[in-house]
């Protein structure tokens, strides 16, 4: 793994969003980030994008469940779901600048209908999404509507099931 | 690619794109062969009179 203060172009996935009322997840597209490693925690890595007095200004916290390099180690879920109702905590990517630094990665609630499960994702069908505590975000607002969410099990920290 | 700016600022990413007056640098993007511009969602544009003339670093 890399050390503070590497500089380092990383890869990551993400939740993803569907705006089509019929869902075509092919899997998650990769992401780059490029930048200083400035914090390295169980949960996180934080990436600076620019720094000043060695200070970061403006980057991401990425859960490291989101990283592709740690797919394979992270934790995955199992659970028995079949319809109803779910509830799903999970880590965001969370950007942040004019050196607002969080303390930590988002929490994001998801509630909706169990659609599927694949390999790399839970699927949810008409979701409403909420963020939990301190927003620091570039978790985009979505005024279209949105169909489905599909969330990579490993940044998944929770489910509840309510049937 | 690491740029120190003359106001001691250090930025990293991607070169995206170069000019006579500026340079693009993307952080954060969709791997997209070529990267698409509408797959950049974090990016500075850096003036090049305050790009000190040194290269920091190479990723």
């Amino acid at each position: 793994m890399v050390s503070i203060n590497s500089i380092i172009a990383v890869r990551y996935i993400d939740a993803l969003y569907f705006t089509n009322k019929n869902i075509d997840f092919g899997g998650f597209p990769e992401h780059v980030t490029m930048g200083r490693i400035f914090k390295k925690e169980e949960d996180y890595i934080g990436v600076s994008f620019s720094d000043k007095n060695s200070f970061p200004q403006k980057g991401l916290l990425l859960p490291t469940g989101s990283l592709i390099l740690d797919a394979k180690k992270s934790k995955k879920f199992t659970p028995e779901i079949k319809t109803g109702i779910v509830g799903v905590f999970w880590k965001d990517i969370t950007y942040f600048d004019n050196d607002k630094l969080p303390k930590d990665c988002t929490t994001i609630y998801t509630e909706g209908e169990f659609f599927s499960t694949q390999k790399e994702a839970l699927i949810i069908k008409n979701p409403k999404t909420i963020k939990i505590g301190e927003i620091v975000s570039g978790h985009p607002e979505k005024r279209k509507k949105i169909y489905f969410c599909a969330i990579p099990w490993s940044i998944i920290t929770s489910i509840e099931n309510y049937d | 690619m690491a740029i120190l700016t003359r106001d001691n600022t250090i930025f990293y990413g991607l070169i995206y794109k170069i000019s006579d007056k500026s340079l693009v640098l993307a952080h954060n993007f969709t791997e997209t062969k070529p990267i698409d511009s509408s797959e950049i969602k974090s990016e500075d544009i850096i003036k090049t009179k305050k790009i000190k003339p040194k290269e920091l670093n190479s990723l």
